[in-house]
């Protein structure tokens, strides 16, 4: 998947659909972005612990919902796009085992401070097609002009 | 998980359009006369289908309830304790509802209820609740449900807008960090990993923005949940809120992240606002954190959402 | 009308109750092949010769239970049942066994109820019931009319019972405490139950905190693993068994809603009906009892029994318990083994804990918590909120 050629800013179109990819995080994958964000909080280990906070169990990381959502765009971008800017929301909860799967839209193409830029409406969602995670993304991509 | 709504079926949305109305609709049984809820397409006393709709008083008394001191569900633990109600309405039918307005010392079985129609706009869902008829027995309560929610700010809450944090340094970005991120992630692209796969080698994925600032806390400095007592360069306004959710992430980037950048965070209250809605009070408050990195260069800039309740 | 007395349980297993099993887990599909081993084992029966099953669902096989249980075991049935009744499936199943048996369409039938955990599958999906006994799907009447209220879970149906019966005829928490302090008295004598060796005093039911007004923490089962089964069989092949036979001599099964709210009247519960049925096919009376073993998951259930079953008055059970020692060296033992509040619930096996209570006192197994010249037993199965009752009515054959 991240193998793309590079994207370039004529390729795009507004209204055009980024290829769906579907995403299961497990509780190991949890354990080690625990890990990697030092983060103890025991709603993400500890079921009976996210039981007693009123969840069914243990909680999928937000911020890790929001960078699969970041490197699915990245990954839609190709090696010469640039991420300017990136916003996500964490609507509905997810939880381990469940499939998510990241969609996502071109919104519009323009010139921003004279770059060729492309904003992206991306989302998680999960099996029952309930976002989870809305996102908009800006990117800025190369143009075949420029090059 | 949310706590979940009715989803009204052909069958019943007459009943639920009712209740976007203000109006309790019953079914009512042209063949024998009766009137029943919930609505079903037979009649349970004499299984006809020649039916139609009658509307109720909506008023009706008490037939039995419970005042539930555990959540029901872990989706309902903000409505502990519940007053889970039986309500016999004026026409005859029961329904299961709650009991709203009205001290605890003031229920008892039988007591005269009115309707209480509780909106979700954006799901179009009304859920019919009751309260004594009587409003003596609401007691103070109604007062503060009925009128805007007490206020969770305090005098100093929105003087603390603009605030800054210490500027606080974060440890070097390097490969094997980078990686680990990228294993976490599960995202394999080789612009973060493979030093030959760009010119200009290895930059960290755009989230791995704030790790470096992820730092390890003592055992002894982590509270019960795991988190930590407190956290260098915090700033926060003073609230009477209990609960801190999560409510959103927003982030301009401007530089690549490198291995060998030691970047800077300084955090500023952005916003401090008050929205009242259906369940209470919330104080959104907004975080900007700014990034540079050792060049004094602008690396990113980022706002957390939080909402606290 | 109804059983002739031709059909007996002749063997039964129930595993130890257990708070957190140690071992591996075994899926429902081998606990059940488990407890049909145990239990033919107990009654001498051969498990050729099994020719019936019953069963409540199967977690691994949603469709088709039985027969996958019957392949699973290598056997061929001529009755096969899956009861979908809560609590009350067990003793549900015990009937529908001694009727195929006397209809002459099945000889051996083994009804088990496995109630130990699971094993965790490699990629764990959701819980297949996230609100427990309310199903949220979508055209449930429970999805649309109750879990929104958060009416949902055991505890709040039964505490609104408790209020309405308080409202009509007053309540006396001592006596409903008592119920629990007496049971847990039976199970101090027994070993196996979750409870053994803790004593209780009212006092200790009323100072426990309040989950649903006016339930107590004491007065509300402790859910645990477990698992129990019987064998039935004819008569007279129970007679050439190993146990002494312990006929069906009546049963009653009565249902009538789902969710409270929508019962005609909440505090004439379906077991009086229900026993009425099993006392008249039986043709015996309640006086003519020598032991009661009755649906315990809350105390408020017991005396809603005790009541609609014509032990006692309707309003009466109060002053019934207070009156009477009922644990197992008492004037009438009821749950001598503990019952599920002091012996611990095991899921779907609960309600087998009644049925292997009545048939453990009867075939004179029950050791220390033996009741005196005990041959005849009532036996209540209660599902959902009191909305699904069975009641039977075993004696020992003479």
């Amino acid at each position: 998947m991240n193998t793309e050629a590079q994207r370039y800013f004529e390729d795009v179109e507004e209204g055009m659909e980024l290829a769906p990819v579907t995403r299961t995080v497990t509780t190991t994958q949890m354990f080690l972005y625990s890990a990697v964000t030092r983060n103890a909080h025991r709603i993400h280990y500890e079921e009976k612990f996210a039981q007693s906070e009123g969840l069914p169990k243990v909680l999928v990381q937000g911020p890790l919902q929001g960078a699969q959502l970041s490197a699915y765009v990245t990954d839609w971008m190709g090696p010469q796009g640039f991420l300017r800017k990136f916003s996500y929301s964490n609507r509905g909860m997810a939880l381990p085992g469940q499939p998510l799967t990241l969609r996502g839209k071109v919104r519009r193409k323009y010139l921003l401070d004279g770059q060729s830029a492309v904003d992206l409406e991306v989302w998680e969602e999960s099996a029952e097609g309930q976002t989870l995670v809305p996102a908009q993304a800006t990117v800025l991509l190369p143009s075949r002009a420029a090059s | 998980m949310k706590k979940p709504l009715p989803v009204p079926t052909p069958d019943t949305r007459p009943f639920w359009n009712g209740l976007n109305e203000g109006r309790v609709l019953l079914r009512h049984c042209r063949d024998c006369d009766c009137v029943f809820h919930y609505p079903r397409t037979v009649c349970p006393d004499c299984l006809s289908s020649d039916l139609g709709w009658r509307q109720a008083s909506g008023t009706g008394t008490l037939y039995t309830y419970t005042v539930s001191r555990r959540p029901t569900h872990p989706l309902f633990a903000d409505e502990v304790p519940q007053y889970l109600a039986v309500v016999e309405l004026d026409e005859g039918p029961r329904l299961t509802s709650t009991l709203v307005n009205v001290p605890e010392a003031n229920i008892t079985i039988g007591m005269a209820l009115e309707p209480v129609f509780e909106r979700h706009d954006k799901e179009r869902i009304t859920l019919l609740r009751f309260q004594p008829a009587n409003p003596e027995l609401r007691g103070a309560q109604a007062a503060t449900q009925s009128a805007p929610a007490t206020s969770l700010l305090t005098e100093d809450s929105l003087a603390s807008i603009g605030k800054t944090g210490e500027a606080i340094r974060g440890y070097p970005v390097s490969v094997e960090e980078i990686r680990r991120f990228c294993f976490a992630t599960d995202d394999l692209n080789p612009r973060w990993l493979d030093p030959a796969a760009s010119p200009d080698g290895i930059t960290a994925p755009p989230a791995f923005l704030s790790i470096p600032f992820d730092t390890d806390v003592p055992l002894a400095e982590l509270a019960d949940d795991g988190v930590p007592l407190a956290q260098q360069g915090l700033v926060f306004p003073p609230l009477k809120a209990r609960r801190k959710l999560f409510g959103g992430y927003q982030v301009e980037y401007f530089q690549p992240i490198r291995p060998g950048d030691v970047l800077t965070r300084q955090r500023r209250i952005l916003d401090v606002h008050e929205r009242q809605g259906a369940s209470g009070s919330s104080v959104f408050v907004l975080i900007e954190a700014t990034y540079t990195n050792q060049r004094g260069e602008k690396v990113a800039v980022e706002v957390n959402t939080i909402v606290n309740r | 009308m109804g059983l002739q007395g031709r059909a007996a349980i002749a063997g039964y297993v129930e595993l130890k109750p257990e708070k957190n099993p140690q071992g591996e887990p075994l899926s429902g599909i081998q606990q059940w092949a488990q407890l049909a081993q145990l239990a033919l084992r107990d009654a001498g029966i051969a498990k050729s010769e099994v020719d019936g099953l019953v069963t409540s669902a199967v977690p691994e096989t949603g469709m088709f239970a039985p027969a996958t249980l019957a392949e699973y075991l290598g056997i061929e049935v001529g009755f096969a049942e899956h009861v979908d009744l809560g609590g009350a499936s067990a003793a549900g199943a015990v009937w529908r066994a001694a009727a195929a048996i006397e209809l002459g369409i099945a000889e051996v039938v083994v009804c088990a109820f496995p109630a130990g955990p699971l094993p965790v599958p490699p990629e764990p999906k959701p819980h297949p019931f996230p609100f427990g006994a309310s199903s949220n799907e979508y055209g449930s009447p429970q999805a649309e009319f109750d879990i929104p209220y958060g009416n949902l879970a055991q505890n709040c149906g039964y505490a609104q019972i408790a209020n309405l019966y308080a409202a009509r005829y007053g309540y006396d928490p001592r006596a409903l405490a008592k119920i629990a302090v007496d049971q847990r008295t039976s199970a101090c004598a027994n070993p196996d139950a979750l409870f053994y060796g803790k004593p209780l005093t009212i006092d200790d039911v009323l100072n426990s905190p309040l989950i649903a007004d006016p339930i107590h923490l004491l007065e509300i089962v402790m859910p645990v693993a477990g698992g129990a089964a019987v064998v039935v069989t004819s008569a007279e092949r129970a007679a050439r068994a190993r146990n002494r036979p312990v006929l069906v001599r009546g049963f009653g099964e009565r249902l009538a809603f789902k969710t409270p709210t929508y019962a005609r009247d909440l505090l004439q519960t379906p077991i009086a009906s229900a026993a009425r049925q099993a006392f008249a096919m039986a043709g015996r009376t309640p006086a003519q009892m020598d032991m009661a073993s009755i649906y315990d998951c809350y105390t408020i259930t017991v005396l809603m029994t005790l009541e609609d079953a014509g032990f006692c008055a309707k309003g009466e059970g109060a002053r019934f318990v207070l009156e009477h020692d009922l644990s197992y060296r008492g004037d009438f033992p009821c749950n001598p083994h503990g019952g599920q509040l002091s012996f611990g619930q095991t899921g779907m096996a609960g309600g087998m804990h009644h049925v292997v209570d009545a048939t453990r006192q009867i075939m004179r197994r029950a050791g220390a918590n033996q009741v005196r010249d005990c041959n005849r037993a009532f036996v209540t199965g209660n599902g959902g909120i009191m909305s699904e009752q069975v009641v039977l009515i075993l004696e020992g054959a003479a």
